[in-house]
């Protein structure tokens, strides 16, 4: 309530005084600032007006640079002094200016618009002097602590006090050794806010840094040029050059701050210099800003010796070591072994990729853990890479893990060295308990895996030549091979054709001549039967009839009998009266030719017997 | 009449025996020690010495397409393939290593569907060789001449049913024959496909330098060569494309 009150009474002075100031006060405008001050300087300039202003128009600071501005800032008062009340009001413009060159300026009076009328501050003279340490006071020098301010002159006048170099150990190293660059910043001052705002790049390099960034820097004194300094090393960097030939590194940059002792021989304020006048005091401090850069280098990798390279050469240099260490070598199978491969040694080692184990194929085998164990000192990084295997036998037997060939280059003794793993013989024994899921059936089967892929071998033994495009197609042996079968086939068909012709005329021949043959005979027998010549008659009867048949159907005299005739003339449809006349003449023929007694009768019945039967027959044939 | 046979018969063993030739034989099997001393370089110009004075047969190109292979030229070793699959396509070996060399080659092709009758007719052709076709041919040939004789000759019709109709099967086996032989011959000397030797060949739209860019092929690609025309060939691919290039940037089959 009291709070509401007092508020409430304050608003009522206020608005009063307001009025007052408004109605009542003449308007007072006035600029101020410092009347000389040094290039590069920074300084306010302030305008004042003691009244509300709709508009502030600053005027220009020709040959200054106005850092920030302008700023308005209103300060008002009240006072209540026995009764009375007293007020001032009060907005200020600051501008933070910095001289920019020497000489002395005028600067216009700057304009404000107040109440609807224009008002004009009163017109500023500065007169910039040329900068010189010794006129910078210490407070100053405190608020400038954290500005940036570029006084060229000064640094020049700095530059033996402060420098870094870049220094190598190796300025000729083979490709993949170690170098080792130390920047070390040298200082005769007192330095802080060391800054780097480049550092070198290392082109063509795998580099370490050999140095934490939140160590503390080591410090250590020594002497240059007859001057001591404090020395520090800024940066410790290893670097292992990936290709050979000159590479340039460029320059490291830095910004610091140092505190430059000053000399305050002039004294403004006699009172301060008094209280200050003591050795303590007298030395004053100067905080200036600077860049330094550090010599540039060049480094000249030489490349890494061609004879004598091992084949399975991968790139490590240094001097190492190779150990091997497995944890058993005779187990079941589907046990893991574990094999340690440790490189140990001082090189760049971390570029060490792989190891070129090869396991037998039937094992299963993972990726290498791979630990590092490395320290970092000044002399470079050391320590052990170990790669950790895990294999899996999974069938029984013996196997053999070759041993694994690691091949480096030593610098110091400018040769490879080639060193090995010791071989291991790994005994697999059968496990006791397959592992259930695998295997469904009593037997466990595999299909044959593929390891590589390469052509089939060559064709080796006897290889038949032929002539380039001598294909038997379009050769002239076909034309032969196809020309002799057909000749012989022609030829055989053709002898066989006039075989036949032969044989078929040969039989016509002997079919018309039975009946003449027949005839002839038995005209003879006739003559014998007259001159009753009995053992004639009767062969020549019996020629008659044989001959008559062998010759009428072409078969050999001495393949007749009785019944092949019989046969053969039932076969040509021969009525069997005369078949039966036919056979009848024959045996009686055949009879009377062996049976004694007299025969004359009987030689005259066959005899026409023998005539009727051929002529029948004859007939019968047509 | 005997005697002319026997001359007749002594000609064709003569022509037989000149085809084989004693002194490039000693060339392949020092080839073929080479390659087995993994010397590859020599065994190539060792086979390629035998192929030089006039001598071929699948077995030396695949031998020599296989030392191509070694000495990783795979152009070579698939041009070499080739003929060697072309001179025996029954050889299991050859397709095998064909297919391997084709899968080393930069372009990978869909070849396009062949009609099926055209499959058909390939894979029955090539249970084959042309040689072994016509060599069945006159097989088949004589054999039905001698059934026809049989057929003309014999009395029983019984033989000369049988022998009839196993007369008219041999005419037929022996057409199929030697028309397979015939079609294996031409297909090889033909020679209308070929293998890119360089190693990127920009496929034009037409036969000269300035016409537009179609697509681009590798070496060991196998194209078609469908038309040539002064120092240009138009090829098509085994996908169906068809473009031109130079005839100096690949090599018959």
């Amino acid at each position: 309530m009291m709070r509401i009150l007092r508020i409430l009474l304050v608003l009522a002075v206020m608005s009063g005084a307001m009025a007052d100031i408004l109605l009542g006060q003449a308007i007072e405008f006035t600029a101020s600032t410092k009347s000389s001050v040094q290039v590069g300087e920074q300084f306010r300039a302030v305008y004042a007006v003691n009244q509300q202003v709709d508009r502030f128009e600053g005027p220009d600071f020709e040959g200054f640079s106005i850092l920030s501005g302008p700023n308005q800032s209103t300060n008002q008062s009240y006072q209540f002094i026995n009764g009375k009340v007293s007020q001032s009001f009060q907005v200020s413009y600051t501008y933070y200016l910095q001289a920019n060159k020497e000489g002395s300026f005028n600067i216009k009076p700057a304009k404000v618009i107040a109440g609807g009328k224009a008002y004009e501050s009163n017109p500023l003279t500065i007169n910039v002097s040329q900068s010189s340490p010794s006129q910078s006071t210490p407070q100053q020098g405190g608020q400038q602590g954290s500005q940036r301010s570029a006084q060229p002159r000064q640094e020049s006048a700095n530059k033996n006090d402060i420098f870094i170099k870049a220094a190598v150990d190796k300025p000729q190293p083979y490709q993949g050794e170690q170098v080792i660059i130390t920047y070390k910043i040298y200082t005769t001052v007192p330095i802080s806010q060391i800054n780097i705002n480049k550092i070198s790049s290392f082109p063509g390099f795998w580099n370490k840094s050999l140095l934490n960034d939140n160590d503390p820097l080591k410090q250590s004194n020594e002497v240059v040029n007859g001057k001591e300094y404090v020395v520090a090393d800024l940066r410790k960097i290893a670097l292992y050059a990936q290709r050979s030939g000159e590479i340039k590194i460029e320059p490291m940059e830095l910004e610091c701050v140092a505190q430059i002792k000053v000399q305050n021989t002039q004294s403004r304020d006699p009172f301060f210099d008094s209280f200050f006048n003591d050795p303590f005091f007298n030395r004053n401090f100067q905080n200036v800003e600077m860049n330094v850069e550090s010599n540039p280098l060049t480094i000249d990798v030489k490349p890494l010796p061609s004879t004598g390279k091992p084949l399975d050469f991968s790139g490590a240099v240094g001097s190492f070591n190779i150990a091997s260490e497995i944890d058993r070598t005779e187990l079941k199978s589907n046990e893991p072994i574990n094999l340690k491969v440790t490189i140990s040694g001082k090189g760049n080692l971390e570029l060490i990729d792989d190891l070129p184990l090869s396991f037998p194929p039937d094992f299963e085998t993972y990726d290498p853990k791979i630990t590092n164990n490395l320290t970092k000192n000044a002399t470079g990084i050391s320590g052990s890479r170990t790669f950790e295997y895990l294999i899996i036998p999974r069938n029984q037997g013996e196997f053999e893990i070759k041993p694994v060939e690691f091949s480096f280059f030593d610098p110091a003794r400018q040769s490879y060295t080639t060193l090995s793993t010791p071989r291991y013989n790994i005994k697999v024994n059968k496990g006791e308990d397959e592992p259930s899921g695998i295997t469904y059936s009593g037997v466990s089967q595999k299909n044959i895996q593929y390891i590589g892929s390469d052509i089939r071998h060559i064709k080796t033994g006897h290889i038949p030549l032929y002539r380039i495009n001598s294909f038997f197609i379009a050769s002239s042996s076909i034309i032969i091979w196809l020309m002799i079968p057909l000749l012989i086939f022609i030829a055989v068909i053709i002898l066989w054709i006039k075989n036949k012709k032969r044989s078929g005329n040969l039989a016509l021949v002997r079919n018309r001549k039975a009946n003449k043959v027949a005839r002839k005979n038995l005209q003879k027998a006739g003559e014998y039967l007259q001159s009753n010549s009995t053992e004639a008659f009767f062969e020549e009867i019996s020629r008659a009839l044989w001959g008559y048949i062998s010759n009428k159907f072409n078969i050999p005299l001495s393949d007749l009998s009785i019944e092949s005739v019989n046969h053969r003339l039932s076969d040509k449809r021969i009525s069997e009266e005369s078949i039966l006349k036919f056979t009848g003449v024959l045996e009686n023929c055949e009879y009377a030719r062996f049976a004694p007694g007299d025969k004359s009768e009987k030689m005259q019945w066959i005899y026409n017997e023998a005539l009727e039967v051929i002529s029948k027959i004859e007939q019968e044939l047509k | 009449m005997k005697n002319l046979l026997i001359i007749i018969c002594l000609f064709i063993l003569a022509i037989d025996v000149q085809a084989q030739v004693a002194n490039p034989e000693s060339l392949i099997e020092a080839g073929n020690q080479a390659y087995s001393s993994a010397d590859y370089t020599t065994a190539i110009s060792q086979y390629e010495n035998v192929i030089g004075s006039g001598y071929e047969s699948a077995g030396l190109y695949f031998n020599l397409g296989n030392a191509y292979f070694k000495e990783n030229n795979i152009p070579a070793a698939i041009l070499n393939y080739e003929k060697a699959g072309k001179l025996d396509p029954t050889d299991e070996n050859i397709r095998f290593n064909l297919d391997l060399a084709n899968s080393r080659i930069i372009d990978k092709m869909e070849p396009l569907p062949e009609f099926f009758l055209k499959s058909w007719w390939k894979s029955a052709r090539n249970i084959f060789s042309s040689d072994q076709w016509s060599k069945l041919g006159v097989i088949g040939f004589i054999l039905a001449l001698a059934a026809l004789t049989l057929f003309i000759i014999s009395g029983s019709i019984l033989l000369r049913k049988i022998s009839f109709w196993s007369a008219i099967l041999l005419i037929g086996l022996m057409s199929a024959s030697f028309i397979f032989s015939v079609s294996g011959y031409r297909d090889y000397s033909r020679h209308n496909s070929a293998i890119i030797f360089s190693p990127t060949v920009t496929v034009k739209s037409s036969p000269n330098d300035a016409s537009v860019d179609l697509f681009v092929i590798h070496e060991g690609t196998k194209v078609f060569i469908t038309d040539t025309v002064e120092g240009w060939s138009e090829v098509r691919l085994a996908n169906g494309h068809i473009g031109w290039v130079k005839t100096d940037t690949f090599r018959l089959i």
